[in-house]
């Protein structure tokens, strides 16, 4: 305690010391506040040369964030089952007429598209056509990760360990969701299409014309094309499927949904749905990079027989 | 320095200093977390409590807390590193510039503000994303500082909770 008489005698000195000593350390919090943005600039300029850099980060937080959401998804999940197998119940009626319905026009089709197959497989190995087969790498989940809006992404609980690598396809049940970007041991993370940063080769089903079906950010797709001469349009609900150019993603996978043809470019609706893409399989890229190996180039020769059967009178 | 020793250390004493910075990383855990939200905008609800400590509790969420925190938020997301480190710092120092000038509180001049900061941070987060070479459309961040926006109340009530149990404990 204090006596008053001494207290106030020294409290001026004392004062303005301790103000002397609080501007000193506001002096100093500025200078690290600068220190540090200044630090936080140059990191991300590092990353504007090197965007590898951060790669590895991420692929190990993805490792501590996967257990994490697995027990997350547990309510949710169940709470989602829940309401669809009491919204089931409900339509049990209709949905049977209806699927009865599909049922038999679905019947017809295959037939048709079995004997389609098997010609196309006859006619393949007339020409020897050599195709490139599809390897799945592993099967996991995927969530999404909405902690930005600038960018869509999503953590799967698979990774390194199980053989998934940077840049392979995910496919879920409805289709296309994305690629591999970054990968921890266990878990890793992916780019969703609807990023505006992702690009997918993909070719329109009915009319066989081929663009990318670029992300936006929201919810729907960019279908970006080259217009084609002709009398055919765009409908809506044509659907787009994977191309396979670029070597990336296998062909055929089914991509989106042209929903609003009208628009330019063409609004597209993803059919796996990016906001949670659930159980997903990982595949390899299609078609690894060749390998190169020298050798001479080929040299001009003749036509087949087959191809020419009026040269044959002259051969003699 | 001086400033760490001459404190004899109470027994909640670290639990107390840590507790700004623990909280903000909870919240970027949570962010990460696929939980179901309208319109699948997560709030930024790392930078909204980075924003609220330092207006109630300056000396515990100094701009390099705000950088550490936003740096692991970054490796949580997948988003560019050092991206939210840098905006977590920006938005302390804005709020210090701001606290200096202006005195007293009210819940609408506060929400006002960190309405204010929230939104320079996403239309900083775009450019800063054009500048490492991404195009991002800016509607999205907008949307999702909107909802940054409305979560503010809560988060602050949140806060203020918070720090009256644990944080005031002593004074500083």
């Amino acid at each position: 305690m204090n006596r008053p008489q001494p207290a106030s005698r020294l409290r001026p000195s004392r004062r303005t010391s301790f103000a002397r000593r609080d501007s000193n350390l506001a002096l100093l919090g500025a200078l690290v506040a600068g220190a540090v943005i200044a630090f936080a600039l140059l990191l991300l300029l590092v990353q504007r040369v090197n965007p590898e850099q951060g790669s590895r980060l991420h692929g190990a937080t993805a490792d501590i964030l996967a257990p994490a959401i697995a027990i997350v998804r547990l309510p949710f999940e169940a709470a989602r089952r829940a309401g669809d197998s009491i919204a089931a119940h409900w339509q049990v009626v209709e949905r049977n007429r209806a699927l009865k319905a599909e049922l038999a026009a679905a019947r017809a089709r295959a037939a048709q598209a079995e004997q389609l197959a098997a010609e196309l497989a006859r006619m393949e190995s007339l020409i020897g056509l050599v195709r490139a087969e599809r390897r799945i790498v592993a099967a996991g989940v995927a969530s999404a990760n909405v902690a930005s809006g600038a960018q869509r992404t999503a953590t799967i609980n698979v990774g390194a360990a199980d053989g998934v690598q940077p840049r392979m396809p995910v496919i879920a049940a409805g289709g296309l969701v994305g690629r591999v970007t970054d990968t921890g041991r266990h878990a890793s993370r992916m780019l969703l299409l609807t990023d505006p940063d992702s690009r997918v080769p993909v070719t329109v089903v009915r009319t066989g014309w081929t663009g990318l079906a670029a992300g936006t950010g929201g919810s729907r797709l960019d279908f970006l094309f080259e217009e084609v001469a002709g009398p055919d349009r765009l409908r809506a609900g044509d659907r787009l499927v994977t191309s396979g150019d670029g070597g990336l993603f296998p062909p055929g996978v089914p991509v989106a949904v042209i929903v609003d043809p009208g628009r330019t470019p063409p609004a597209a609706r993803p059919l796996a749905n990016p906001a949670s893409p659930g159980p997903v399989i990982v595949e390899a890229p299609w078609l690894p990079p060749p390998v190169i190996e020298p050798a001479p180039p080929a040299m001009p020769e003749p036509d087949r027989p087959v191809a020419r059967p009026a040269a044959a009178p002259e051969a003699p | 320095m001086s400033a760490l020793r001459r404190q004899d250390s109470p027994p909640g004493e670290t639990r107390r200093r840590l507790t700004p910075a623990l909280t903000v990383v909870a919240a970027a855990l949570v962010m990460c977390l696929p939980l179901p939200l309208a319109w699948g905008v997560m709030p930024n609800l790392a930078l909204l409590l980075v924003i609220i400590w330092a207006s109630l509790q300056p000396r515990l969420m100094p701009a390099w807390v705000a950088f550490g925190v936003g740096l692991l938020l970054d490796m949580l997301a997948g988003l560019p590193v050092g991206l939210s480190g840098l905006l977590f710092a920006l938005a302390v120092v804005a709020v210090r510039l701001a606290e200096a000038r202006v005195e007293g509180h009210s819940l609408v001049v506060d929400w006002a503000f960190a309405t204010l900061i929230v939104v320079a941070a996403h239309l900083v987060t775009w450019q800063l994303h054009a500048l490492l070479g991404r195009s991002v459309p800016l509607a999205p961040l907008m949307v999702q500082a909107a909802m940054t926006a409305l979560a503010f109340p809560p988060v602050a009530a949140m806060a203020a909770r918070i720090q009256r149990r644990l944080v005031a404990g002593g004074e500083l």
